[in-house]
Order: structure tokens, then sequence, then C-alpha cells
């Protein structure tokens, strides 16, 4: 809704008539307003209303702007209290051009550092409005569930993910559900092949046919009620059938997806807007799936496998749902737990916007954002642009001296205080709206970074929708009153004697007061940011440089699946064999599961416990018997897995959690069993991370099934990741012929994982850079005017025989002193800030001392290279010249 | 600036005002003489610009304006009615003569601004 309209088009523009009424020619506005009024009736009539307000505006702004109607034939009275609109206006203007001119400097830096200020500002609010804006296209938001379930007995969890059969059977019961809609994401990636070329993608899930009912999801091509409802179909975003097909008709068209399934195009989608925490680009009907699955599906209750979305009738039946939801676990689930289901597992349905930055759940579709980014950027951006404003006030109350007489002059002729203060007020918007232009052009130049930084594609065009003009003026005009109320304050309350005598100086000490306050506080800012920034970067380092339990470097993991899969699988031994004559590879081995990725939690019972229900632990869904070696993970008790020992046809090794979880001392050669599968321990490993360093190391159970897997994981010797490679490839070429060679780096793997520690490193680092730079950008101004005004003394003094150093030391002590008092408040606030976001961590660093002298030190450095130009510069300025001054 | 000339001089757009302001009698008001500009001489005419004319032609002497009734039709509101004065008329005539004797002996045919 824009400003300029009103919700009646049938009346002229109501901005228009009070233009008129408040600049139009004061004793004829009424007469003129009337005509007006039937004129836009007439136009309305024969022009439509659109144009006769086009017109109306046209016509008020030729009467204002035309200066032979304002001026009545007779000179008028001018008294200040008269002077009305355009003629004190234009003054104003002219004053406010002069002052800026006259004080380049000053000028700069305000406009300089308010740019900056503003142009973070905005650029985190193109961030927090692109956050809190997924999920939210889709028609139905507010009546879209995801149905979780949450297990709360013991060692539970709660997944994101529920049972095949459970959405159907609870929409079944549940008259309040109008459709559901079910997502598989059953690869993190698959390979596409068009004829002779093959792709890996990711984004690929089965889906309900029912997904475009539910969703928004626009079909360019296909029918959205058939498009899924056959099996072996597949609708594509356009993206990929451009990629895929180019510009011919890809319906109908065949493709094979993980080298054996044929599908066939049958829809293609509109791009899926990257505000969604579901995104995808593959979608294949759900009937494929079930046919290739088999019955187990149907029967798979509590497997956490199927993200389910509900749509219902009305946003508030949530509630309902809600209360009606344990009588159904109880009765669906019968039979499943020993107890009744309902006392240990609960449904939660989360609002579909809600998902993206509140949802963290076991098996989520990706790892979803946080809501505290959210409020981090917005309050680090909060403070840059208030310090910038800090700067406006400092630097205007300091120069408030230089305007005492034309503030007295002013108030001689008659201007109140409120004209004065509204005076002054209009200067710093005029000063806010220069450093607005120059704001626009830095949010083009940091666009780029932004997006860098949080992974997004944001850009300015976004904001076409939400009036970006009117948000740019607002925030001016705001920036302009938060920063110029205390001077216009300040300024108006000058009593015109004194200030025509000079004499308000004396009037001044409190300005000065608050003067320090603030400079104090825009570094307490800047500190808190570079102890900020230093705890991340160091804890960053930590988790780097931590040892792992295992050798994580130089593992090259290549991801195999379809034919190759089959193909390795088949004669896994003899090609082990044949990829380790090159010396280049010191190991190899086939595995579902590499440490990195989170591993699966499932149910595992140990013969003999008393404890029957079983436990849940992780587990490496199948290895070979070189994957221990491979990894380089120590064992602490037992042995290897070994092709030697026949008993090793089923075997497990458990890491020391899993031992202290399942309560066992001697755990090597007990029996274990998960699900048909049972076999002795045989080894116990010492502790490794296999997942990030946010989380204790958890138990952890590795099953020896070889052949079972996916991937192949090779270490190599050091600096031959040259040969190793290609070798790798053409080896796994000359097996299957034709086949994507997909791999990355066990190492890169693990970096990934602190993806959201880099991301706030990075905004910390580029934050804090601008906080100092605009403090001292303050700093700077006001050291200037420190020494401007006290030319004489310098000068008497530099006579009397002082020295350089002296003086330039006299006039930084004051400065540094300001700093170390920032810093003894920064200090602890950042020690509990920093202290409360590594809690967060299983694995984390001690802040040592050396990070606040280092940041102490920093801004102390950086405040005395800045004041001590000014002072330097006054110091070396001949006395002479100082007191022949003025 | 030399004020007897201006006041003198009827402008060109003056001249459509005061002519509107004539031909419309006893209902010249700012709304009708806009209107009867628009429809007569083709040109789109703001109403600052009308205003100010009429400022002009009224201080040179060659309208008058009064305030009118209240009329219903207008809710109660009010409007300034203009008459065309004897120097008014005159100025125009002279102007017109002035146009005809330029024009004698042109034998130019009348365009009637149609392309």
């Amino acid at each position: 809704m824009s400003l300029f309209t009103t919700n009646d088009e049938q009346r002229p523009p109501r901005a228009a008539r009070w233009l008129l009424r408040r600049w139009g020619p004061a004793r004829r506005h009424r007469e003129m307003a009337d005509d007006l009024d039937e004129l836009f009736r007439l136009r309305a009539a024969r022009l439509g209303p659109a144009r006769a307000r086009r017109r109306y505006w046209r016509d008020v702004l030729s009467i204002c702007l035309r200066r032979s109607l304002r001026t009545p034939c007779t000179p008028p009275v001018f008294t200040y209290e008269t002077a009305r609109g355009p003629i004190m206006l234009k003054n104003y203007l002219k004053i406010a051009l002069r002052n800026l001119r006259r004080q380049k400097g000053y000028t700069f830096i305000n406009v300089a550092g308010l740019a900056v200020g503003m142009a973070c500002c905005l650029l985190i609010l193109l961030f927090v409005r692109d956050e809190l804006s997924y999920d939210r296209h889709h028609d139905n938001a507010d009546r879209l569930f995801r149905l979780t379930i949450n297990y709360t007995g013991e060692g539970g969890t709660h997944w994101a993910p529920i049972g095949p059969p459970v959405g159907p059977a609870f929409m079944a019961q549940m008259p309040e559900v109008e459709q559901i809609a079910r997502v598989f994401p059953a690869e993190r990636t698959v390979v596409i092949r068009y004829e002779d070329r093959q792709f890996e993608e990711s984004g690929f899930v089965y889906a309900d046919s029912t997904i475009f009912e539910v969703f928004t999801l626009p079909l360019l091509r296909g029918d959205p009620e058939m498009a899924l409802a056959a099996p072996n179909t597949i609708v594509l975003s356009e993206r990929l059938a451009r990629k895929y097909f180019g510009d011919a008709d890809p319906m109908g068209r065949a493709i094979t997806i993980s080298g054996w399934q044929d599908l066939t195009v049958t829809g293609i989608m509109q791009n899926m807007p990257t505000t969604t925490h579901l995104p995808f680009d593959l979608m294949v009907s759900m009937q494929t799936f079930y046919n290739n699955a088999g019955d187990w599906v149907n029967t798979a209750r509590t497997w956490a496998g199927f993200h389910t979305y509900l749509l219902l009738r009305e946003p508030h039946l949530a509630e309902t749902i809600a209360q009606k939801s344990p009588a159904f676990i109880t009765s669906f689930f019968e039979g499943r737990f020993e107890v009744p289901a309902a006392e240990i597992a609960q449904f939660v349905f989360q609002p579909l916007p809600d998902i993206h930055l509140y949802s963290h759940l076991e098996k989520e579709y990706r790892p979803n954002s946080d809501v505290i980014y959210v409020y981090v950027f917005s309050i680090i951006a909060l403070f840059v642009l208030l310090i910038a404003c800090i700067n406006f006030i400092n630097l205007s109350t300091a120069r408030a001296a230089g305007r005492m007489r034309e503030v007295g002059v002013r108030k001689t002729l008659g201007a109140g205080r409120v004209q004065l203060a509204r005076q002054f007020l209009g200067e710093s918007a005029l000063m806010a709206g220069l450093a607005l232009v120059l704001a626009g052009v830095l949010i083009g130049l940091w666009l780029p970074v932004l997006n860098h930084l949080t992974g997004k594609t944001l850009a300015l065009a976004d904001l076409q929708s939400t009036n970006l003009v009117l948000m740019l003026i607002g925030m001016a005009i705001l920036t302009g009153l938060v920063s110029g109320a205390y001077p216009a304050f300040v300024i108006s309350g000058f009593r015109p004697t004194q200030a025509l005598r000079g004499q308000a100086a004396s009037k001044t000490s409190q300005p000065v007061v608050l003067r320090k306050g603030l400079v104090v506080f825009q570094f307490a800012i800047s500190i808190f940011l570079i102890i900020g920034t230093s705890v991340v970067l160091s804890q960053l380092q930590y988790f780097r440089t931590k040892q792992l339990g295992f050798d994580k470097e130089r593992v090259v993991h290549v991801r195999l699946g379809g034919e190759l899969d089959e193909a390795v699988e088949n004669n896994l031994e003899t090609f082990k064999q044949e990829l380790l004559r090159n010396p280049a590879l010191i190991n190899v081995s086939m595995a579902a599961d590499v440490p990195g990725e989170r591993y699966s939690l499932e149910t595992m019972t140990v013969d003999g416990q008393q404890d029957d229900d079983g436990t849940q632990m992780r587990i490496a869904w199948g290895v070979d018997h070189d994957y221990i070696k491979t990894l380089g993970i120590d064992l602490v008790a037992g042995r290897d897995f070994s092709r030697e020992a026949p008993a090793d046809t089923n075997a497990w090794i458990i890491n020391e959690a899993a031992a202290e979880r399942l309560g066992l001392d001697e755990p090597v050669g007990r029996v274990m069993r998960w699900d048909g599968y049972a076999g002795p321990i045989v080894g116990v490993a010492k502790n490794f991370h296999f997942a990030s360093l946010h989380h204790e190391i958890e138990p952890l159970v590795i099953p020896l099934r070889p052949g079972v897997g996916g991937m192949l994981l090779a270490r190599v010797q050091a600096g031959q990741m040259a040969e190793a490679l290609p070798f790798l490839e053409t080896t796994l070429d000359g097996l299957v012929p034709g086949q994507l060679f997909r791999y990355s780096f066990v190492a890169d793997d693990f970096d990934l994982l602190y993806r959201d520690e880099d991301k706030l490193r990075d905004v910390f680092g580029y934050f804090s850079a601008i906080a100092i730079f605009i403090a001292c950008l303050g700093l700077f101004g006001l050291a200037a005017f420190t020494a401007e005004q006290r030319t004489k003394e310098i000068g008497v003094r530099k006579v009397l025989g002082a020295s350089v150093s002296g003086i330039v030391v006299l006039l930084s002590t004051a400065f540094t002193k300001l700093v170390a008092l920032a810093f003894v408040v920064a200090a602890p606030l950042a020690y509990l800030a920093m202290d409360r976001w590594l809690q967060a961590f299983a694995y984390r660093i001690d802040i040592s001392w050396w990070i606040f002298l280092l940041a102490g030190l920093a801004a102390l450095l950086v405040a005395l290279l800045t004041v001590s130009y000014q002072a330097i510069r006054a110091a070396l300025a001949d006395p002479v010249k100082a007191l022949r001054y003025e | 600036m030399l004020k007897t000339m201006k006041q003198r001089h009827l402008g060109e757009f003056e001249e459509l005002v005061l002519l509107a302001v004539g031909g419309l009698g006893e209902e010249a008001y700012a709304v009708p003489i806009q209107q009867r500009i628009e429809a007569r001489a083709g040109r789109v005419a703001t109403m600052g610009a009308v205003y100010a004319a009429l400022d002009r032609l009224e201080h040179k002497g060659f309208v008058v304006s009064h305030l009118g009734e209240v009329t219903r039709q207008r809710g109660g509101k009010r409007k300034r009615f203009y008459e065309v004065t004897g120097a008014g008329r005159a100025a125009v005539s002279a102007m017109r003569h002035a146009r005809e004797r330029m024009w004698d002996g042109l034998d130019w045919q009348p365009s009637l601004g149609l392309e």
C-alpha cells in the first residue's frame, strides 16, 4: 500500500490536498480547493478516476510552484511568525548547504558514517525479510503443518519424518485434515542419465501425487492431478528440464535414474523459490517407490522416513487434531510397544512457515537456519547504525558553538524554540538524505558480499514489491530524527543574549560529558565485536585442528551408486586388490557411512542383558574388513574385523561410548542383535569423532557387512593425490564404463559441518571492521575539533617550551582514557556473551586473556592512530600563527 | 522592469483566458474557464496557469472579480466570478485588429490545425 493512494479511488488524492493547504496561496487555498474538487468530479466522470487524480496532482503542483500566485500584490508584513513555507524553507536550505560546504571534513565524516550504517541496516533488513519469508509463498501456508513424532521415552528422539503408513491412516481418521502429501528424500544425490549424458543431482524426492494440492507448486507443463499418479513418472523443475533437454519439448521423454530406473517426464514445475525448507528439483511418483520397495513399507510404522505434510480445513484445527492424536497413536501403534504408545510418543504439528527458523529435529530434510541468526544480525546492524548516529550527535553538538550567533540572530527576530528545533532536525534529515544516496551505492557494492556470507541470492529487485523507496526514505527520516533530536534540543536552547555575546561555551559542559559517554559507548560496541570475532575464530581453529580420533586427511570418498555399486559389490575383494596394486593408495574400503555425515539411529539388543527393550545407538550401516584400517581408528580392546576368522561373517565393533551405554565392562564376545543381524562384538574402538564437535561422541556400533555400502573410501599416500584420483577414476571406468566419477575428501566433508560458525565468523568480522571504521571516523572528527578549539592553548604551551611529543601526549590522553573505559565496559559483557555461545559446543576453547588483551590493544591502537594524526598536526603547527589566530 | 509596459501588454495565454471569461458571461469562474480553453483552444491548461493569468488580468484592470453566492451545487462552497472590463474588451479588440491588419494581403489557406 503506497502512501500516495487512498482507499477511495473516487476522491481527490489526499496528499495533494494537504500540499495545497500547506503550501498553496495563504488566503485563497480554500477557494482553489473547491475549484479543483469540482474539476476532479468532472474529469473523473469523463476520463476515469486515475487520470483525474493525475491531473489533480498536476494542478496542485502548478499552483504551489508558481511564485506569482504566492506573492500578493501588496508587500506583506514579514515577521518570523508569519514567515511560512517556502520562503523560510529556502533560507533554511541555504544556510544548511552553506554549512555543509564550509565544513567539508565534518560533512564527509557524517555522511560517510551514516551511509555505512544505513547500508548495513538495509542489507540486514533484506536478509531478515528473506529469512522470515520461508514457506510463506504457499497459498495455504496458514493451513499447512508438518506431522512429526516425538518419542519421549528413555533415549527417545524427536523425528522430523514419520513412518510411511502413519500419514494416510491419520487422514482417514481425522475429518479436519483436507489432504496430506508425503515426501521421501531417498538419496542425497542421484545420477540422471538422458541419452548419453549424465548429471549428478541433489534435491531428489519421491512424492505423493497430492503434493500439488497441498503445496503451491505451479506446473508449467503437465496436469497436476495426473503428473505423479502413475508409477515410473517424474516431474522436473524448469531449470533441470532446460539443462537436460534444452529447448526441446521435455514431456514424455525417457530418462534413467541411478542407472536402472527408467522414468517418463510427465510434468515441468516452476523453479521453487529459494525460501523453502524443502527444496527439490526432481519428484518421482510415490508409486514408483512402493512398487520397488515391496510390502515392508506398508507396515513400517516406526521407521522415520517420510516427511508428512497436512493441509487442514481451517488453520485453528491444529489444536483439535493435537487433542485427538493421543487416542490415534495408541490404536495405531497397538502392539508395537510394551506400554500404550501415547505414553511414549506424541505427534507435534509444526506450522510450515516456522520450520525454517525453529525446527532442529532428527533427520531434517536439510539443516535449518536458526532464529538466533536473525536476532544477532539485526542487533549488530542496529548497533552499527547507532554508532553512526552517535557520530552525528557528537559532531553536531561539538559544532553547535559555531552556530551560536546564527541562533542568537534568529531568536532575536522572533524564532521560537520549536521553529529552531525544526530547522536543525531538517538539517540532519538533509544530511541523512545525502547519506542515503551514498548508502544506495554501498548496498549495490556489498550485496554480493552479503549473499556470499549467507549463501542466499538476495537481489535489490526483491524489494520492489515492498516499496523500497518508501523504506529508504523512512529510514533516512528516522536516522535524521534520531541523530538530530539531541543537537536540535541543545542548539535551540541557547539563550539569545548569551548566544550573541558568544558566552554559551560555558553552557556546553553538559554536552561534553554526553559526548564522552557516547564515544565510550561506540568503542565499547567495537571492542565487543572484536572480542566476539576473536572467540569465534579461535573456536573454529579449534574445531579444525582438534584430533578426531581418526585420520581424516587424504581420505578420498567416492560415491558409487547404481550399476557401479553392484559391480564393486560383486567383486569387492578382487577389485580392492586391483586398486591396491597402485602404490599411491594405502587402504581401500567399501562402506555405507563415512564420518562427517549423520549416522542413523537404530535399536540394538545384547544377548543376556536384563534390559530387553533395546538401546538406541548410532550405526555405521555396513562396512567391510578394511574400514577401521582405512580410517585409522584405534582399538582399545579386542581386534579388528578379520578375513581369517570364520566367525566374522557377522560381527560388530563398537566404540567406548556404546560399551558404556550398554553397560558392558567386557563387551568383546557378547552377541548383539539388530533387526535380523546378529553377531559377536569383536572389538572396542577408542572414541572418535564421527560427527561434528558440537556434540559429545555418541554411542556407535559398526557392523561387518562387506558389500553393503554405496561409497568407496581410499587413503592416499602423502603427496600422491594427483596420481590417485585419475587412477581411481579410470579403474572405476574400467569396471563399468561411462559412470560419473563423484568424489570428495573426508576432511572437506568435515569442514562443511562448521558452515554456521563460518558464517558467524564472517559476519562478526565484517561488522566489527565497519563498526571500528565508523567509530574512528567520529573520533577523527572530534579530535580535529578539540585540536582546533585548543589552538591558542597549544600555541602558548609551545612558546613556553612544550615539546611536540608532550603536546601529542596531552591531546591523546583524553581519548585514550575513553577507550580504556570502553574496554572496561565491553570486556565483561563480551566474556559473558561469548561464554554463553560456547556453551552450545560439547568441545570448546577456554576464552583466554590474550583475546581480551588483543582486542583492547587493537582498539587503542586504532584510536591512537586516528587521534594522533590530528594531535601531531596541531603540535607541529607554528605557534606564531596559532597565537595570531582570531 | 517597466511596470507600465507589462500592464498594457496582453499575453497570448492571457488573451485566451480573457476571451473565455467574456464568452462565459455570467458563469465565468475558474473551472469553466479552464474547461473552455481546453475544449475550444485545444490545449492543456493547468489550474495554476489559469489562476496566474486571471491574477495578472485583474492586476492590469482587464477583468474584475467578486465572490459568488453560495450555491447548493458546490455543496455550499464559494467561487470567484470574473467579468471583463471595458479596458479588457478594448485590449482584446485591439489585439484582434492588429492581427487582422497583419493578415491583410496574405493569401494562406486558413488551417484548422488538422493534420
